[in-house]
């Protein structure tokens, strides 16, 4: 080591507390840097599995490739797997207790390949030979060991089963049971030799997976060769389409959601976001510690400058200078690096452990998100922080470069001051008094140390509160998407005689399961309407117009149980009796929550009133045009939101409650025309949503015939929360962070500017200053940083909030939300953080006495 | 009449072993107008006994008496007060606070202390520095000569009961020496202004009142040639 650089070492090791808190500036980026970029990672590598695991192991498909070229495949460079799959289709089961799906789909394949395939073995065993097939334990009245007589077909059409003409014999053709048949081509069988779970295979209403080993097969015979690749990029398109030309494929086609997890996507608006969002975020850290750093450095170099002066005085080069600097940095750097690359580590490895069952429920993943430590990442972290270090280093290392001999004797341990920066106004020495002015003065004296001081906090300030606004306007918007609906689960129905017919008994049962606290019935029926635009709220009625100057809008017509009516009459102020004695009378709430882009509002629909008539229209078949078909009277409108009907809502509609007799006029007179459409909703209030999900969900398993389904509102809900929690999480992190590198910032330039004044605090002491004296102006310099961060910091924050509503809520109606409380906050954190920095610093140097600043020369 | 009086000022640092005893129960007064110069070998004491009629450190024991004010039956604050208003101290380096110009950092104690500053005050007081042309120049801007005279006049602002000058010309050339000494003799006799100076210089010392000869903390002479 050469004597510059030894005197370096010699020089970072006097100055242990800030070389430590340069380090900790730089351990805190690097650890931010490799945390995001471990977190993407691992968050993309959960998508990849998770993907694997629905869709099978496999990037390209060939579609009908003769066997003969199967080798051709076989042998392309970039082949590592291949799943080759014979469709043997369609078949019956002969002899077997009837399924809940008609038909059994079949499929032979390779035996390596069952792996790579979407399903897992819940029992048995794979088959060995293309006799024997695993099948899906979705099917009844089977064991291991069965042998079954399978009738091999096609499905056609009734209307054309002469001509035979065939239906799309495609696995998701939808069963229709009175419009297809079956025609059986040969009957084979087959040994089960295990069940399968293929849950995560899209469910076809038509048949039940089965799969079998692929046989011999004649060298003309068409099959679909699935590949999973060596090395995946965007050349595969090319690559794969010239392959299938070769082999004769009839098309390939792409597992476009895995591709889209290994960034090989067509979709360039989501690369597009995610680089932005990185630059951003890389841009923040960037500026942030650049920042940190380069201040750290320049007041490390004003302190070594005597040093170097002297060195160029017997004979130091410029390049020795100021490569002084540059090992400075490296000291710094490969010190501060590798700690930083672990913590970071270590810190997204606590974190997922905490959050990893929120993501799983998030984004409904089988897989757990693991940490996916990447070597180029890292190498690529390692890169920026160097970057980071080196561009930080850049300024100091050419201004050591530039230290004159003369600098050495002169000794200008602070930099020169200059006449036009430490020039103050005449009032403040007036209104605050002598001691006020000189520190304010102080603040200047330094002009660079001082912006970079003023950088740090303003950035601070800034960050901080337009994330608080950015998480408030997030989760505000949460709040509003939450279906408001009171109730926990939603079961809705198909409104049609045979439903309606089963649902009658469900109810009953319903009622008895453990833990339900409230069932709410409705029934609805869904028309439309006309209305004229004075009718409807004009920030919605271009919605609904048809170019003629009438505006189609949607009816909910719907009638509740009785004790739920009484309720309404109750909340909502109802005049019962009018309603009840109105002919064909209905109550319209015409609260509703409007989604519009990205937000949410709640407004009124229309300008209808009590006693206004709302028609309904029907289409006439015969008649091939629209009709009034029926027409309700208002008897009253409310501004009261059903709680069962918050939802929130592109399009929204009426909704109007009628009485139960009502509601059955209606349907029977559309019934009788063949037109009746209704749904029959049944909400739930429980504590225990999944169970009585489950519940439902083994009734209804007994009526297969009814069309219905279940939402479990509460896991909607809950999942929500989920994402709300994540984000604050993460970014609440994010921020934490980036505020301590300012904090760290400013805490390095402040406690240094005072240290750098011990001597001519003893000065001023030694020509009278109190102690009061001292205090007033430590507390005016603080008071003079706080305002001028708190004078720039709040107005860039402001703007950014607005750019922010401007951006993320075009429709947003709350007004410009500006978070006073996160505020008064940040006055209050700047000025305690700012005096009490100060009064730290101050206070360890008080032991320096008079006489011994006297002896050293100041200037 | 006694401006400054002294009695049993004794002085040590460190403890045990390392212990030194760099004033050693010295008892001496000076009156209103005198200018007496310090002397002795390096080492001797005679910092240390500036500083402790200055103010600015603490006696072992003893007492000091400025115009009849027991400084160290003071707090600090007050001795703070005092030292601004009765005391100037000038220093070997010159001690000028970088940031301040020649004229705040010559009104510096006034400034301290809130007053009116007469500006026709100040005005002769460059004049008579010599700094007339130099009123809002930094420290960085001038010459060390200069930025002695401006501390000068920074000790003389105040009219302070007594001026305490360190080596005041350690740091400069022959001329420039000369030049400070012709200065402060200038106050003494013009303004009655009391002078306590320690110097290596017997040239220097020579022009004084009074010499005061200082020997491993002790008073070993102390003769008026004046
Ligand atoms: N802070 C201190 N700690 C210990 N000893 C000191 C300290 N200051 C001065 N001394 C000692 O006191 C003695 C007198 O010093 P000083 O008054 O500075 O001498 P002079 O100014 O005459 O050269 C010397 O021996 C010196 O080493
Ligand atoms: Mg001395």
């Amino acid at each position: 080591m050469n004597i510059v650089n030894k005197l370096t070492v010699k020089h970072l090791k006097k100055n242990k507390r800030r070389t430590l808190i340069t380090m900790i500036g730089v351990i805190i980026s690097v650890a931010m840097t490799t945390a995001t970029i471990t977190l993407a990672i691992s968050m993309v590598e959960m998508f990849q599995k998770n993907t694997r695991n629905y869709t099978g192991d496999w990037q390209v498909a060939y579609q009908q490739v003769p066997v003969k070229n199967i080798p051709i495949i076989e042998q392309d460079h970039n082949t590592a797997h291949l799943i080759i799959e014979n469709e043997l289709g369609f078949a019956k089961l002969v002899n077997q207790k009837e399924q809940v799906r008609p038909y059994l789909y079949l499929t032979a394949v390779n035996q390596e390949s069952f792996n790579d395939l979407p399903f897992t073995l819940t029992s048995g065993e794979l088959p060995q030979t293309p006799q024997e097939m695993v099948v899906s334990d979705q099917l009844k009245g089977v064991a291991i060991g069965d042998q079954l007589t399978l009738a091999m077909g096609k499905r056609v059409s009734i209307a054309d089963e002469n001509n035979g003409e065939e239906l799309a014999n495609d696995l998701y053709e939808p069963y229709q049971e009175k419009e297809e048949t079956f025609i059986q081509d040969e009957v084979k069988t087959y040994t089960i030799t295990g069940f399968i779970n293929t849950e995560r295979i899209s469910q076809s209403s038509a048949a039940d997976m089965a799969y079998s080993v692929i046989g011999p097969l004649t060298e003309n015979k068409q099959v679909n060769v699935k590949v999973e690749l060596k090395k995946i990029n965007r050349s595969l398109y090319q690559d794969s389409r010239l392959l299938s030309e070769a082999i004769d494929s009839s098309e390939v086609t792409y597992n476009q959601e895995l591709l889209r997890f290994y960034g090989v996507t067509d979709n360039k608006e989501v690369q597009v976001t995610l680089l932005t969002l990185m630059v951003i975020v890389g841009l923040i850290i960037l500026i942030g510690s650049v920042v940190l750093i380069y201040n750290a450095f320049m007041i490390s170099l004003g302190e070594r400058s005597r040093h170097l002066g002297m060195l160029a005085s017997i004979g130091a080069t410029k390049r020795q200078k100021r490569n002084s600097v540059f090992f400075e940095g490296l000291i710094v750097g490969s010190i501060a690096i590798p700690i930083g690359l672990m913590m970071g580590i270590v810190g997204i490895a606590l974190s997922l452990q905490v959050v990893s069952p929120l993501i799983k429920n998030i984004f409904d993943s089988t897989e757990d998100i693991h940490v996916v430590l990447s070597p180029l990442a890292l190498i690529g972290v390692v890169i920026f922080s160097s970057l980071i270090i080196l561009l930080s280093t850049w300024m100091p290392a050419l201004k050591a470069s530039r230290i004159s001999p003369i600098d050495g004797i002169r000794q200008t341990k602070y930099l020169p001051v200059k006449n036009k920066s430490v020039r103050t106004s005449k009032w403040v020495r007036k209104v605050f008094g002598f001691e006020a002015e000189l520190g304010l003065k102080n603040i200047k004296r330094n002009r660079q140390r001082y912006l970079a001081t003023l950088f740090s906090m303003i950035l601070s300030i800034v960050l901080f509160l337009s994330t608080v606004t950015f998480t408030h306007v997030l989760s505000s918007s949460f709040d509003m998407s939450y279906e408001n609906t009171k109730a926990d689960i939603a079961v809705m129905f198909f409104n049609d005689q045979t439903t309606t017919d089963t649902i009658e008994p469900d109810i009953k049962s319903y009622e008895q399961i453990d833990r339900i606290d409230k069932v709410t019935q409705v029934d609805s029926y869904v028309v439309t309407t006309k209305l004229t635009k004075e009718a409807l709220n004009p920030k919605i009625s271009t919605h609904y117009s048809d170019g003629n100057g009438s505006y189609q809008v949607g009816v909910n017509l719907m009638s509740v149980d009785d004790q739920t009516m009484e309720e309404i009459y109750q909340a909502a102020h109802i005049d019962q009796a009018a309603f009840e004695s109105q002919e064909m009378g209905g109550i319209l709430f015409n609260r509703v929550s409007y989604h519009h882009e990205a937000s949410y509002e709640v407004l009124n629909i229309s300008n209808l009133k009590a006693e206004d008539e709302v028609l309904l229209y029907s289409y006439d078949q015969g008649a091939e045009q629209e009709k009034v078909s029926d027409s309700i009277t208002l008897s009253q409108v409310s501004d009261y939101q059903l709680p069962f009907m918050s939802y929130i809502q592109e399009f929204p509609e009426l909704t109007i409650v009628v009485s139960k007799p009502t509601m059955e006029k209606i349907r029977k007179k559309q019934e009788a025309e063949g037109m009746y459409a209704g749904f029959s909703n049944i909400y739930i209030q429980t504590e225990d949503a999944s169970f009585v999900e489950e519940k439902i969900n083994d009734i209804m398993l007994d009526y297969p015939d009814a069309n219905g389904h279940v939402y479990n509102i509460k896991a909607s809900k809950q999942k929500e929360e989920a994402i709300h929690f994540l984000i604050a999480f993460f970014i609440y992190s994010f921020i934490g962070l980036m505020t301590l590198i300012g904090l760290v910032s400013v805490f390095n330039t402040l406690t240094t500017n005072i240290q750098l004044r011990k001597q001519e605090f003893a000065m001023l002491k030694s020509v009278g200053l109190t102690p009061q004296g001292f205090n007033k102006m430590i507390r005016f310099e603080s008071l003079f940083y706080g305002l001028k961060a708190l004078l720039y910091g709040l107005p860039i924050s402001f703007l950014i909030m607005y750019l922010l509503y401007q951006v993320m809520m075009p429709q947003f109606n709350g007004g410009f939300y500006i978070p006073w409380g996160s505020i008064a906050g940040v006055i209050l954190t700047v000025f305690v953080l700012t005096s009490g920095l100060m009064y730290y610093s101050t206070k360890k140097m008080k032991m320096a006495s008079i006489v011994e600043a006297m002896k050293n020369e100041m200037l | 009449m006694k401006i400054l009086e002294v009695k049993n000022l004794t002085k040590i640092y460190g403890k045990g072993d390392t212990q030194v005893c760099a004033l050693d129960n010295v008892s001496f007064s000076v009156d209103k107008g005198e200018f007496v110069a310090i002397v002795g070998p390096s080492g001797s004491g005679k910092s240390t006994l500036l500083h402790l009629l200055g103010g600015v450190d603490q006696p072992s024991s003893g007492k000091v008496w400025i115009d009849n004010t027991d400084i160290y039956d003071l707090n600090e604050s007050q001795l703070a007060i005092f030292r601004r208003r009765q005391i100037g101290l000038i220093y070997q380096f010159y001690n000028l606070i970088p940031i301040l110009n020649v004229e705040e950092n010559m009104t510096l104690p006034l400034l301290l202390d809130g007053k009116k500053i007469h500006q026709k005050h100040v005005t002769d007081m460059l004049h008579a520095l010599g700094l007339e042309t130099k009123p809002t120049s930094l420290p960085n801007q001038l010459s060390g000569g200069q930025q002695q005279r401006v501390s000068i006049g920074r000790a003389l602002m105040s009219q302070p009961a007594i001026v305490l000058a360190d080596e005041p010309t350690g740091n400069l050339d022959r001329q420039n020496s000369e030049e400070i000494l012709t200065l402060l003799k200038m106050f003494n006799e013009n303004h009655n202004q009391t002078l306590l100076m320690i110097t290596h210089d017997e040239h220097l010392a020579l022009q004084a009142d009074r010499v005061i000869t200082i020997e491993d903390g002790r008073i070993m002479k102390d003769e008026r040639i004046r």
